[in-house]
């Protein structure tokens, strides 16, 4: 299966791990610690493995040490906000 | 590359330079480390300098470390800055489907969001502050029509009927939602704005991806060339992040000298290119050295010098730079434009609460005074 994100979000890095998003409803929303990674990760479509790789090279050494199980939490996240859509193919 | 000492309170500061040219290929490294007066005085001044982003960066690289209180000051500006520029972005996609809507308006989306995605290391190092799109001269009036029905307004009227889609550089529409969209029949104003060939930008169009569409922009030679109209021709003092922005062009290795200079011969804009470079290098001292070999060996006639003066010395302001580019129009349109900055319509006068006589009075047309 791979990722994506969902159309119509603009966004742009803040500094750190902080992502500040405004989607087709006009409101903004910030995203912070793995799940504004994981969403400045979707540059392209990603497998599970191909993200939790990148985010393991995420330079911050907490969130390396803990990519798998953050990566999963940020993207449960993500996509229970229907943030990131899957496109179910595998 | 040689210290620099700023002396001239006009000039910029030191530190400021050093942030304009922040992370741009072959610069150096900067280490400060600030107590709170002088890093207030930084984040105060990088934001009226639009210099936030590479300002944060330096931050976060740990090469600037400024006390705490300071820097979430830092971190809160800068994402309010980036917010405006997303509102920026969410309009032009409302833009886009209004213009759909209206049977289709093309148009190239021009400086600060094609600049931030394309020509950035990350969008976030560059702020902009309103939306402009370049629009064939045929579909002006009609992508401005679509503009008005959703509520925009412009701040004042047409200068005379059919001025617009002839001569104007642009016109300019605010939204209800505060956020200012410059509609672009050309790059710049006076005699340089009727010479660039407006078809052959659409021609050699390229995009970059917004929100999950493609959205159409310059070229990256186009880019570099409107970046030295807008820093020289825009005004006299040309602003620090649109120096970066050049500076970032004469730094890539995909930009060839020869071909940059050759496509701005064939607009007969040398004389703004080399103005753009010379102005460029004198204040941020990038390296880059094949512009700066061909700087040295450019000569620029001395009529040309003279019409990129007087474009700078006015800006938008109508003057004696607006009155050059009589030699580029057809006989018909000569007498059309010259009515048109000499005798704007009663609608136009009224709506900038002018009249006739203190145009006159300001005396523009001699130089003497830009008004």
């Amino acid at each position: 299966m791979t990722f994506r994100r969902a159309p119509g979000y603009v966004w742009r890095w803040c500094g750190g791990t902080h992502v500040l998003l405004i989607g087709p409803d006009g409101s903004p929303r910030r995203l912070l610690g793995a799940a504004a990674v994981v969403w400045s990760l979707l540059d392209q479509d990603r497998t599970w493995d191909s993200m939790v790789e990148a985010l393991g090279a995420w330079t911050e050494p907490d969130l390396a040490r803990r990519a798998d199980p953050v990566a999963r939490a940020a993207l449960a996240l993500l996509v229970t906000d229907e943030l990131v859509l899957a496109d179910g193919t595998s | 590359m040689a210290a620099r000492v700023v002396t001239d309170p006009r000039l910029p500061s030191l530190r400021m330079v050093e942030l304009a040219r922040y992370g741009l290929p072959r610069t150096e490294a900067i280490a400060w480390s600030l107590d709170a007066p002088e890093a207030t005085d930084l984040v105060t001044d990088a934001e009226v300098n639009h210099l936030l982003g590479p300002l944060l960066l330096a931050v976060e690289r740990e090469q600037v470390v400024m006390p705490d209180g300071v820097e979430r000051v830092l971190r809160d500006r800068h994402e309010a800055a980036m917010g405006w520029c997303l509102r920026i972005e969410r309009r032009l996609l409302e833009v886009r489907d209004l213009f759909e809507r209206a049977g289709g308006v093309e148009h190239l989306v021009v400086k600060g969001p094609a600049i931030a995605h394309l020509d950035e290391g990350d969008p976030s190092l560059r702020s902009f502050a309103d939306l402009d799109l370049l629009v064939r001269a045929t579909d002006l009036d009609r992508a401005v029509a679509a503009l008005e029905a959703d509520g925009a307004t412009r701040p004042w009227e047409e200068r005379r009927p059919g001025f617009d889609h002839r001569f104007a550089k642009s016109v300019t529409l605010a939204g209800t939602d505060g956020i200012e969209i410059d509609l672009h029949r050309s790059l710049c104003d006076g005699a340089h704005g009727f010479r660039i060939p407006i078809d052959e930008l659409f021609d050699r169009r390229v995009s970059f991806s917004l929100a999950g569409e493609e959205v159409a922009t310059l070229a990256p030679i186009h880019r570099c060339l409107h970046g030295a109209y807008h820093a020289v021709l825009g005004s006299p003092t040309p602003k620090l992040m649109s120096l970066r922005d050049l500076a970032g062009y004469f730094t890539r290795d995909d930009l060839p000298v020869e071909e940059v200079t050759a496509e701005a011969q064939r607009w007969r804009g040398d004389a703004v290119l080399a103005a753009a470079v010379r102005v460029t290098l004198e204040t941020l001292d990038v390296d880059a050295p094949s512009w700066a070999r061909w700087l040295a060996q450019m000569r620029v006639a001395d009529r040309e010098q003279v019409i990129v003066e007087r474009q700078r010395a006015e800006g938008s302001t109508p003057g004696r730079g607006k009155l050059d580019g009589l030699a580029e129009l057809s006989f018909r349109d000569k007498a059309a434009y010259l009515l048109a900055l000499t005798v704007p319509s009663r609608q136009h006068l009224r709506s900038r609460a002018l009249t006739l006589g203190a145009i006159y009075r300001r005396r523009y047309w001699t130089g003497r005074d830009s008004g």
